[in-house]
């Protein structure tokens, strides 16, 4: 019944993140030692044949892919950004990482940095996390200190509070000092990226993950978890749960065991409604679902996703509309405007949302909001706006009776 | 004594614009700058913004354009004490909308607007990340956890913030 399996964050809680000789202590630093040995091409092929990592950021993108595309790209200059903005409401297992082991990050870093030849890498941190920021420039110091980083150059550079920042391409432009705004894909950012060089940028999971993919091999790694999608997952526990806090499970456990298994369930003699995964993008789950694996597949089967993995548990007193005032809002807020569909489409969602929850909307309100998302998931620029609308549907396809409950009495 | 005491203070309240610019660079970007600025002056002053502006030759519209964009930047002081909520929904399932009432009976405004008499300024904020210990919230940038009503009112009466 061991539901729990550590490999992110296997020495959290267990050694001084302020220290680098605990890191060591505990075999840091010697995957890198591994891949500077090794042909840099085998060491990505290693990771992406067989080891299968994909991205833990939410989109799930094979990593040792990503990798290659930007180790074949012919330039002098190559970078290595760490997407560290963790933004989706009921996220923190990155901040759990950087709090708890902020050399392990450093050290995927350094290992891509090794096997695309990049000299300069960047962790972008969300500026909420200044505790983080100052672990991980600490880090860099200690291991700079000890000629780990060989002369490999890794600055922390603060966000300033914007959630499209976690979009790769958005980042990439904060990170060159400019408005967060996405670009248009393609060009990848593994053919231009910042700076208009090839680029990885990654996810704080991601990275934490590869040196004991490694240092165990890949094979061992293969074999964890489901196939498709092989590994662990954290998973960051929210809400109506007893055990609220971040659980790294192998990615064939089921939901029953995230949340039933190592959150405890609902606590106050509450029924659990519905479960929100992979945050406030993502679509809801019922209690009839709780036997769906975790992965990445088998989520989406489900109609859901797995997303970040962030974890929401909500008992029966909850009208959902009234979350999904927070929701919209958020939605409404952090939409960066580079786009009108996502822009205006935002503003009047969050309006009919609020209309819906104050017991003013009607069914019309119902049929414009699956409208809107309808056109702002074919036409939005980025998976923000795409996103946007994701859990308001899901609400209304699962639970239509807090939805009936609220109409406006005059329309029924 | 005395007035070598008052001289530090009168140095310490002069803000070195270059030097907080520069030291920020090391380290990190333009964003880690301005929120260093910030924290020095209270929000990002117009003179801040053309001090930017000439360390990263660019012209201020740039660098006001590019600021903007983030919330965590502030161009003015609303309010002496900074109340901001997360607005997340892990925040709300886990209370938020009692802790909200709470704060906006006690300082006597709503959500959104600032008190009449300009001590207190009440915000959303978006997801803090902490929502293993929601509702959270941040007062003058300071971080409380697992707010309740009673505890967010104990908290201002106290004043010590």
């Amino acid at each position: 019944m061991a539901l729990e399996t550590r490999v992110a964050l296997r020495n959290a809680g267990k050694i001084n993140p302020h220290s680098i000789d605990y890191y060591i202590a505990a075999g840091g630093y010697q995957a890198l030692q591994m891949a500077r040995k090794m042909d840099k091409k085998e060491l990505i092929d290693k990771l992406e044949q067989n080891g299968k990592l994909r991205g833990r950021g939410g989109a799930g993108f094979n990593t040792g892919l990503k990798w290659s595309g930007a180790y074949n790209v012919d330039s002098e200059v190559k970078y290595v950004v760490c997407n560290a903005d963790e933004g989706e409401p009921g996220t923190y297992k990155d901040r759990t990482i950087m709090e708890n082991d902020p050399h392990t990050v450093l050290e995927g870093v350094l290992i891509c940095a090794y096997a695309i030849s990049a000299k300069e890498c960047y962790i972008y941190c969300r500026g909420e996390y200044e505790n983080c920021i100052a672990l991980l420039r600490e880090a860099i110091y200690a291991a700079e200190g000890k000629g780990i980083t060989e002369g490999v150059k890794v600055w922390v550079h603060s966000g300033a509070g914007s959630y499209v920042c976690g979009e790769e391409t958005a980042l990439l432009n904060s990170l060159e000092g400019k408005r967060a705004e996405p670009r248009l894909k393609p060009p990848f950012p593994t053919i231009a990226g910042f700076k208009g060089k090839p680029t990885v940028v990654n996810n704080v999971e991601t990275f934490a993950t590869v040196p004991v993919i490694l240092a165990n091999g890949p094979e061992w790694f293969a074999n964890l978890g489901s196939e498709k999608y092989p590994g662990t997952k954290i998973f960051s526990l929210s809400g109506d749960v007893v055990n609220k806090g971040c659980f790294e499970l192998q990615t064939n456990a089921t939901l029953r065991d995230v949340v039933i298994g190592c959150g405890g369930g609902v606590p106050n003699g509450r029924k659990l409604k519905a479960v929100q995964l992979g945050g406030s993008s993502c679509g809801y789950l019922t209690p009839k679902q709780l036997d769906t694996p975790v992965d990445f597949e088998s989520m989406r089967k489900a109609g859901a996703s797995l997303g970040s993995g962030a974890t929401l548990v909500i008992d029966d007193s909850h009208n959902m509309l009234d979350m999904l005032v927070k929701i919209a809002d958020f939605f409404n807020h952090e939409s960066c405007g580079k786009c009108n569909p996502c822009r205006e489409g935002t503003h009047q969602v969050s309006r009919i949302i609020h209309r819906l929850a104050e017991g003013q909307g009607t069914r019309k309100d119902m049929d414009m909001l699956r409208k809107l998302s309808e056109m702002m998931t074919m036409s939005c620029f980025c998976p923000l706006g795409q996103g946007a609308t994701t859990a308001i549907i899901s609400a209304m396809d699962l639970f239509p009776e807090d939805f009936e409950a609220r109409l406006s009495k005059e329309e029924v | 004594m005395g007035s070598q005491e008052k001289k530090e203070e009168e140095v310490s309240m002069e803000i070195n614009y270059k030097k907080i610019i520069e030291d920020a660079k090391n380290d990190g970007g333009i964003l880690d700058a301005a929120l260093a600025l910030q924290s020095a002056e209270g929000f990002v002053s117009e003179r801040a913004v053309e001090e930017l502006a000439e360390n990263y030759g660019k012209s201020k519209a740039e660098i006001f354009d590019t600021l903007s964009f983030y919330s965590m930047i502030r161009f003015d002081t609303k309010g002496k004490i900074r109340i901001e909520i997360c607005r997340g929904a892990p925040c709300h399932v886990a209370g938020s909308e009692a802790v909200i009432t709470a704060i906006e009976n006690y300082i006597g405004c709503k959500i959104g607007e600032t008190s009449a008499d300009g001590k207190y300024a009440f915000t959303f904020t978006e997801c803090q990340g902490q929502c293993q210990a929601a509702p959270s919230i941040l007062i003058n940038d300071k971080l409380y956890t697992d707010v309740t009503p009673e505890s967010v009112t104990i908290l201002l009466e106290k004043g010590e913030l």
